[in-house]
């Protein structure tokens, strides 16, 4: 647990003390900043309908989630694996998984303050004397938080598999679109057994059906949980392979 | 790690062979784990949902619940959504998206009892045929609808008109400010339950048509008779039939609805003592007195004025407009009414789709209505209202009708002429078969003149027909589902310091101050 | 302290270290030599835990390091040859990193980690980022990386390696400091790192034992390699008992093993004495009685370095136990 802890703090300020972290933040706030003026905007100053485009109704978060947890987890594992530092880490007195697991949340922590700034669009709303509906928008923060946890896993495994960085953040790209576009590839076959079997692992249609409409739901918290941790569970195991090597 | 501990090293190939082996063997041992994880998170006792919204907007209310337990056996729900084309992609989505999720609830609330089936959309090699071959066996020829089927019953619920109703705004901005389009109204839980309760009905509810005081008839095609309303009606799922006080006693029990429709002669004493039993125990009239007017106990007018609806003496005339664009008076013409949109009642079921479809209503020698005393806790709406360019046309001294305004001696518009009263039974009558006796309400309508109903007005107003003697014979539907009113926040964004403040948070502040922390970790490792 | 026994890793076909056993006693300082590829880093990533042996078994601080891998890792500073450092952190920060690691107290963290920093030179730089220092400075951190939980054993994976020669001094300095405190293993494939620094010294080729022993024992034992060199002029071999005639005498002092004569082009004869202790004196005694025209007289230690050769280059087939 305490290794855990060290490998998390350790992930973590080597993801802000470098100025890349808050460019990437900078950037992507800028983004949802004019996009969450402009639905207001557009809507006529509809609080709900921008909060909930803001927590990842749309599109465009989406194609952003695509690029940014592979550029997070990309270095965290393929390129230590590279200059020796996962040696050192798992020579140290911490076992593979708080190893995988200390890099994960660092990643994760990094998205869940990326959508934080949906929660700072609300209160600044409410400050301005119109709050907002505040459980949904905590659930819809919640659920958009838990599916970048599962890109991220998904980050991981894919950084664990390959040593050059630069394949990791491409294989996790390609992860990443699969689960994002799963629905519309089954789309293209003709067997109503698969719709149906890729409609219960469909991530975008259990996020929209639960988190954005402000319903929390065990099962869906439980799809979440479980299919990252399947993720980071195969990425410990990668880690754990590349021993054997 | 057994591996480590042997004493006698197995070639490199079974090695490998045993270390791809213990690989794979992870990797399905922790996809049944996850699977089942999710499998069991999905069981209805072991799973759990909160409704964050404040509206509670995600959850079935009590009485869809009650509807659904009392449902008689598996009913069949086919969704047929597809992309809406522009402007209405993201709003269309969204009504979609909170329709699935409610047919979701209502077959996870009881999935033996509900089947949702879901056809996306597929192009015509990859099952398209299907597709259609299935959208042809539910009798439907569009998409953008589900299909609530209980045995051969099935009804197509439609996304625009019946669960959603929407703005469409400005969105080309050609006249004036952008306006995106906006919901106005989802009622997608009461859809769901209409459906339900449609086709699970154990009888076609049946409509009773009075006849032997000089009715128009029902089975007739002449231009002046109701043939074509009659089938209009058998096919929407209502069974008709005439009811000849004289020859068949008391109305039945299981009369949904009960039309009167231009009498010419009074009702008898013992026939109105029926009548007046049957609305008290809940019962629903559409009625339109004849053209004669006939007054006096047992009349239509002596029936509607108990009910609170006073039917007046005068015909509503209007100017016919010539092909100049110019007012013509002095014709019988004139008294032909038509209403457009402007003259409907918003928010009544009955008018609200005629407004959204545009559609119009044409009466011929109309009488007035006017507002009476209804009967205890009753409420009286006017439905449909002429404009002010009409009058109430009286005879003249010969008995002659002039069809010109006769500013003195009469009134101008505007004018009812369809109103309705409804008002809690006072005694409480037998369940009508299939329908849902949660609460009950009688409901009356009346029009001002029987040749709305005729044949040669039917086309035109169809809808309106229709549309009534739903309202009328299916109170349940409307009544057991509260309508529920979106949450609808918002903020004056016209207020420039408001604006203002939001562009200096989100679009200045947030990216300044991340650049900011940005450069002064870069210049703290620098030093 | 450690020992091995009968460790064997195969990378798919092939064998990296085959059958390797040895033990270590507590407060040695061993050197690894080998040359390059010889399976020295994979028998050190072996018993740092990193890699699991193919077969066999290895226990360092008494914990078996495949089953109480962690245990292991408590006990050992590990130094990888490619001196694994986050470039993004400050020397203090790298340090107060391996201390949590380590589970060390903040109390701890802040005595031991200027002390270590002090030890190995790098205190005044503490502030320093390891992504702008040099390679031996790196090196030092990362000495000093493993220090800092003052392991029982440590073993470096190639310390000197890209260094210039006075930060080699300077790194061998400080293992030999270390010597006594913690028990070392130094691996290298450059002969003078290791003599320097390793009283014993196990040689690795192609992933075997070549041998193990102080140096002075693999030296001893591999015998013949000593000799007292003893050039004669010619015309006193033709006079006297002829070349036969002066190895024969030779041979027949005590100590001597073997007597190899050359003749040398300008008319003089070599004589190679092999032996185990320097018989220069009885030689030119000898001589001296004899009256054999003496031009050299020479006492030629073996070195390490030929054993190493002769291993590296295959003329000994067989392993060289001495007895350690």
């Amino acid at each position: 647990m305490k290794g855990l802890a060290t490998i998390y703090r350790r992930e973590l300020a080597g993801l802000f003390v470098a100025p890349l972290a808050w460019i990437l933040l900078s950037i992507s706030y800028a983004m949802t900043g004019w996009l969450f003026v402009t639905i207001l905007k557009d809507t006529g100053g509809d609080i709900i309908a921008s909060v909930r485009f803001s927590s990842g109704e749309s599109l465009p978060y989406w194609a952003f989630m695509i690029f940014l947890p592979p550029l997070l987890t990309m270095r965290m594992i393929s390129e230590e694996s590279r200059n020796g530092l996962l040696e050192f880490l798992l020579t140290s007195p911490v076992s593979d998984g708080a190893v995988v697991l200390g890099k994960f949340l660092a990643a994760w922590t990094f998205m869940a303050l990326f959508w934080s700034s949906n929660l700072i669009y609300a209160a600044a709303l409410h400050g301005l004397g119109a709050p907002p509906d505040w459980p949904p928008v905590l659930g819809g923060f919640l659920g958009a938080v838990l599916v970048s946890g599962l890109f991220c896993s998904i980050g991981m495994l894919s950084s664990s598999l390959t040593s050059t960085p630069i394949l990791a953040a491409f294989g996790a790209f390609i992860g990443n679109v699969l689960v994002l576009l799963l629905p519309h590839l089954a789309g293209l076959f003709d067997a109503t057994w698969l719709h149906e079997e890729v409609e219960s692992v469909d991530v975008m249609s259990h996020f929209h059906r639960t988190f954005l409409v402000g319903l929390l739901d065990t099962k869906v918290l439980v799809f979440f949980s479980a299919w990252t941790g399947f993720f980071l569970f195969m990425a410990s195991r990668a880690v754990e392979a590349k021993r054997w090597r | 790690m057994a591996l480590g501990a042997q004493v006698k090293a197995p070639s490199a190939r079974i090695v490998r062979l045993r270390i791809l082996i213990t690989v794979c063997l992870n990797l399905v041992i922790a996809l049944v784990l996850t699977g089942g994880l999710v499998w069991l998170a999905g069981r209805p006792g072991l799973r759990h949902r909160v409704d964050l919204t404040i509206n509670q907007e995600n959850t079935l209310d009590e009485n869809a619940r009650a509807i659904i337990d009392q449902l008689p056996g598996p009913v069949e729900i086919d969704v047929f959504f597809r992309p809406f084309g522009p402007p209405l992609e993201a709003i269309g989505a969204q009504i979609q998206g909170r329709m699935f999720e409610i047919l979701i609830l209502a077959e996870e609330y009881a999935p033996d009892k509900i089947k949702l089936t879901n056809h996306p959309y597929a192009p015509p090699g990859a099952g398209g045929a299907e597709l259609m071959a299935e959208m042809q066996r539910l009798g439907i020829s569009e998409s953008n609808l589900f299909v609530v089927s209980y045995g051969d019953r099935r009804v197509a619920m439609k996304l625009l008109g019946e669960v959603a109703e929407i703005d469409l705004g400005n969105p080309t901005r050609r006249q004036g400010a952008y306006r995106p389009p906006s919901l106005v109204s989802f009622t997608g839980l009461q859809s769901l339950v209409k459906g339900l309760l449609r086709v699970t009905q154990g009888e076609k509810p049946l409509i009773l048509f009075t006849s032997g005081q000089g009715e128009r008839a029902i089975f007739e095609s002449e231009d002046r008779d109701l043939g074509k309303l009659h089938t209009a009606l058998v096919a929407d799922g209502f069974r008709v039939e005439k009811w000849d006080p004289s020859e068949d006693g008391a109305i039945p029990e299981e009369c949904a609805g009960l039309a009167i429709i231009g009498p010419e002669e009074p009702f008898s004493v013992e026939a109105t003592g029926w009548i007046a039993e049957y609305v008290r125990g809940g019962g629903s009239i559409i009625a339109a007195p004849g053209l004669r007017l006939t007054g006096g106990q047992g009349s239509v007018t002596d029936i509607l004025s108990r009910l609170g609806i006073i039917v007046q003496p005068g015909i509503i005339c209007q100017p016919v407009i010539n092909a100049a664009g110019m007012p013509v008076f002095e014709s019988p013409k004139c008294a032909e009414v038509i209403l457009r949109s402007d003259g409907m009642r918003t928010t009544h079921p009955i008018t609200e789709p005629l407004r959204r479809g545009d559609r119009r209503v044409r009466l011929i020698f109309s009488h007035g209505l006017e507002r009476g005393t209804p009967p205890r806790e009753g409420i009286l709406l006017d439905i449909l209202r002429t404009t002010e360019y009409t009058w109430e046309e009286f005879p003249n001294e010969d008995g002659s009708f002039g069809w010109r305004w006769d500013q003195g001696r009469e009134r101008e518009g505007p004018f009812t002429v369809a109103m309705t009263s409804t008002f809690p039974p006072t005694v409480m009558g037998p369940v009508i078969p299939g329908t849902n006796s949660l609460q009950r309400e009688c409901r009356v309508l009346a029009l001002g003149t029987p040749e709305a109903f005729v044949n040669a007005l039917f086309d035109v107003n169809r809808d309106f027909l229709i549309n009534s003697f739903n309202w009328a014979s299916e109170r349940e539907f409307r009544v057991s589902v509260s309508p529920r009113k979106l949450d609808d926040r918002r903020i004056a964004v016209g207020q420039d310091r408001t604006l203002f403040y939001l562009n200096l948070i989100a679009i200045w502040g947030l990216p300044l101050l991340c650049l900011g922390l940005g450069g002064l970790a870069a210049w703290r490792r620098r030093r | 302290m450690i020992s091995a026994s009968h460790l064997s890793r195969r990378f798919g076909p092939l064998v990296a270290i085959d059958d390797l056993s040895f033990e270590i006693e507590a407060g040695e300082v061993v050197g690894f030599l080998g040359p390059n590829g010889a399976g020295k880093t994979t028998t050190l990533r072996i018993l740092a835990g990193f890699l699991p042996a193919s077969a066999g078994s290895a226990s360092v601080a008494g914990y078996d390091v495949l089953r109480q891998s962690m245990e292991v890792r408590k006990h050992i500073g590990y130094l990888a040859e490619t001196v694994p450092l986050y470039r993004e952190h400050r020397i203090e920060e790298m340090l107060d990193f391996q201390g949590r690691l380590h589970g060390l107290s903040r109390k701890e963290r802040k005595l031991r980690i200027p002390k270590v920093l002090d030890r190995v030179g790098v205190l005044d730089r503490r502030r320093q980022l390891v992504g702008h220092l040099s390679r031996g400075l790196r090196q030092r951190v990362g000495l000093a990386t493993a220090l800092l939980p003052d392991p029982e054993v440590l073993i470096l994976d190639e310390p000197t390696s890209g260094l210039d020669p006075l930060q080699r001094i300077e790194v061998r300095r400080l293992i030999q400091d270390l010597a006594g405190q913690h028990t070392v293993i130094v691996s290298s494939h450059i002969l003078p790192e290791i003599e320097a620094v390793c009283p014993r010294v196990l040689i690795l080729s192609k992933g075997r034992l070549a041998a193990d022993g102080s140096q002075e024992e693999l030296v001893r034992t591999l015998g013949g390699a000593s000799h007292v060199r003893l050039e004669v002029a010619g015309h006193a071999a033709i006079s006297g008992p002829g070349i036969e005639g002066v190895s024969a005498r030779l041979r027949e002092l005590p100590g001597v093993s073997e007597v190899e004569e050359h003749s040398l082009d300008d008319g003089y004869t070599a004589f190679e004495v092999s032996c185990e202790v320097d018989l220069r004196r009885e030689v030119g005694e000898l001589s001296n009685h004899e009256g054999w025209t003496v031009r050299e007289l020479s006492w030629r230690k073996a070195t390490l370095e030929e054993l190493f050769a002769r291993i590296a280059l295959e003329l000994d087939s067989e392993p060289v136990e001495t007895g350690a």
